[in-house]
């Protein structure tokens, strides 16, 4: 049995993982049947049988008529790929000129050894040839052409400017604008497999893709159907439809588990903590919920408000308990429910990484508010750049508007985090995280005290505050309060803080 | 202060400086930019109460 088509169903599975919507986490049963909730490793495999008949698919997003005036455009691509040959080709006629010459310093069997096709070397060949190969790699064209040969380099490198330039940045007639280098914008989505090609699933004992111990069909879990569900799939061969059956049934408006789970999500984003405050786990190992009446109430309303995030957003903002000071002149409270499990106080909690960046890019009247497109890459340091390994893949964009968008387009890399991000806590993309950390340590102070962005976001906020509240500096202190800090009082902090204006302000 | 705005990490940027900038006094402005910096570091700016 191929062992990618299985890894890649299990991947896909596990990226649906159960955690997102409908708790508790099933990924245990992948080796052995659930320890404490009521789920088998027959629940994990057909559930995993529902995503075996499909497999990614990249497709355009645009129409036909786009794609073909792209495909027209083809040879605007030949003329720059010709330019750039040209322009290789007379890169390496210069270095081979200029080896000749090294040649002669070498000996007679390096020479021939380093003549020989470099995928047709011996080891002993590229042992002897790797010095010469050294010296080829240290040439600096630049310094080794001849009149002749540095005019027409930049003939080429006027060639290579002029096709790049004129390859249509948009599709001439609809105005999509082609993404990167003349690509189409385009999605990854899950595709259907032929059912001829659909692989079977089966349980594996102990998880091992070799030991097979029975072959299942697709099915959802058994705890949560009654037998006269008409959810249940009951066919042994997996199938496109499953999938959408599957959908279908997470977003029933009666399915116990998927707009708690979410209601609960999104209320551990306002408040800092779930009304469940497992909130990866609904199931006998997670917490209880704090307000089980609320949390029925919430789920309830969400899915009479047709799932509607945004209502969802207004119902708990609006709410007295969602503005609350967390500010608390009562040390009984704090006794009896030290946590705030109860909701008496909001709870403080630091902005997270993305909304921090936002922020500081908001406060110094920068914050480019553009949606969607290819994700960007702001320039970094040197140093920060350190732990790219290769540091091409950081490409920051040519116009410095761009990037100052938001944190949520900023390029998350598996094997490379933002460097701002990683100091507030964003979690691995790689995994699921339920809950971010919200630590409070040095790397974060030095930050934002001595990186760039940092300094060049302060100027702008600087050259804000002379804009907006004129050339006066006793008007600045305010200004710089009310625009970064308007939820707190300046006069309130000044005299906690036993400051006073200095005479003449 | 004079001293410490020549110092200042705007003289090893590579950013443009602001527009508003211009025809003020550099120390002045220095200490402006300082301000805003220590207003982005406060925590009454990072924590939401």
């Amino acid at each position: 049995m191929p062992r990618l088509p299985l890894q890649a169903a299990d991947r896909r599975h596990r990226g649906y993982d159960g955690r997102r919507f409908s708790r508790p986490d099933h990924n245990c049963a992948r080796c052995h049947d659930h320890k404490f909730d009521p789920l088998s490793q027959k629940d994990y495999y057909q559930l995993q049988a529902v995503f075996a008949s499909s497999a990614p698919v990249t497709i355009p997003v645009v129409t036909g008529a786009t794609a073909s005036h792209r495909d027209e455009g083809y040879h605007y691509l030949i003329a720059l790929d010709e330019a750039r040959k040209g322009y290789l080709a007379m890169d390496k006629k210069v270095k081979e000129r200029v080896m000749e010459d090294h040649k002669k310093d070498f000996a007679p069997e390096a020479v021939r050894a380093y003549e020989i096709a470099p995928d047709k070397r011996t080891a002993q060949q590229i042992e002897q040839a790797a010095p010469l190969s050294r010296v080829y790699d240290s040439i600096k064209i630049e310094e080794n052409f001849t009149p002749e040969e540095k005019i027409q380099r930049e003939k080429y490198t006027e060639a290579i400017v002029k096709a790049a330039t004129r390859i249509p940045q948009k599709d001439g007639s609809h105005y999509v604008r082609f993404d990167a280098f003349f690509d189409l914008p385009s999605a990854t989505v899950l595709g259907h497999l032929e059912p001829e090609l659909l692989p079977n699933t089966y349980v594996l004992e102990r998880g091992d893709l070799e030991r097979h111990k029975m072959k299942v069909g697709p099915a959802l879990p058994a705890i949560l159907l009654s037998d006269d569900d008409p959810d249940k799939m009951e066919s042994e061969a997996p199938g496109p439809r499953y999938r959408k059956q599957l959908a279908l049934w997470l977003t029933r408006p009666d399915h116990p588990l998927t707009s708690r789970v979410f209601v609960n999500r999104v209320w551990q984003e306002h408040f800092g903590q779930g009304i469940v405050s497992t909130t990866n786990d609904f199931g006998r190992q997670g917490q209880r919920p704090s307000h089980p009446e609320l949390l029925d109430w919430l789920a309830t309303e969400f899915v009479e408000q047709n799932w509607s995030l945004k209502s969802l957003h207004r119902l708990i903002m609006l709410s007295d308990a969602y503005q609350r000071d967390s500010r608390f002149n009562s040390p009984e409270d704090a006794k009896i429910d030290p946590n705030n499990v109860y909701l008496w106080r909001m709870n403080r909690h630091r902005l997270e990484a993305e909304t921090l960046w936002d922020t500081i890019q908001a406060v110094g009247g920068t914050l480019n508010l553009k949606m969607g497109g290819r994700p960007i890459m702001p320039p970094l340091s040197t140093a920060e750049l350190t732990a790219l390994r290769i540091k091409e893949v950081w490409v920051p964009p040519s116009d410095p508007a761009e990037a100052n968008r938001r944190g949520v387009y900023i390029m998350s890399r598996r094997n490379f985090m933002f460097p701002m991000f990683d100091k507030f806590d964003r979690p691995d993309p790689a995994t699921s995280c339920p809950r971010r950390d919200m630590t409070t340590v040095a790397p974060q102070a030095l930050w934002s005290l001595n990186n760039d962005i940092a300094y060049r976001q302060a100027r702008q906020f600087a050259a804000r505050l002379l804009r907006d509240y004129g050339k006066d500096p006793s008007s600045w202190v305010n200004g710089a309060w009310q625009i970064a800090c308007p939820a707190s009082s300046l006069k309130e902090t000044q005299e906690a803080l036993n400051v006073h204006e200095a005479p003449g302000g | 202060m004079k001293r410490l705005a020549a110092e200042s990490p705007a003289k090893k940027s590579q950013d443009v400086e602001p527009k508003e900038f211009q025809n003020q006094d550099p120390a002045q402005m220095h200490a402006l930019t300082e301000l805003c910096l220590t207003v982005i570091n406060l925590n009454e700016f990072t924590y939401v109460d």
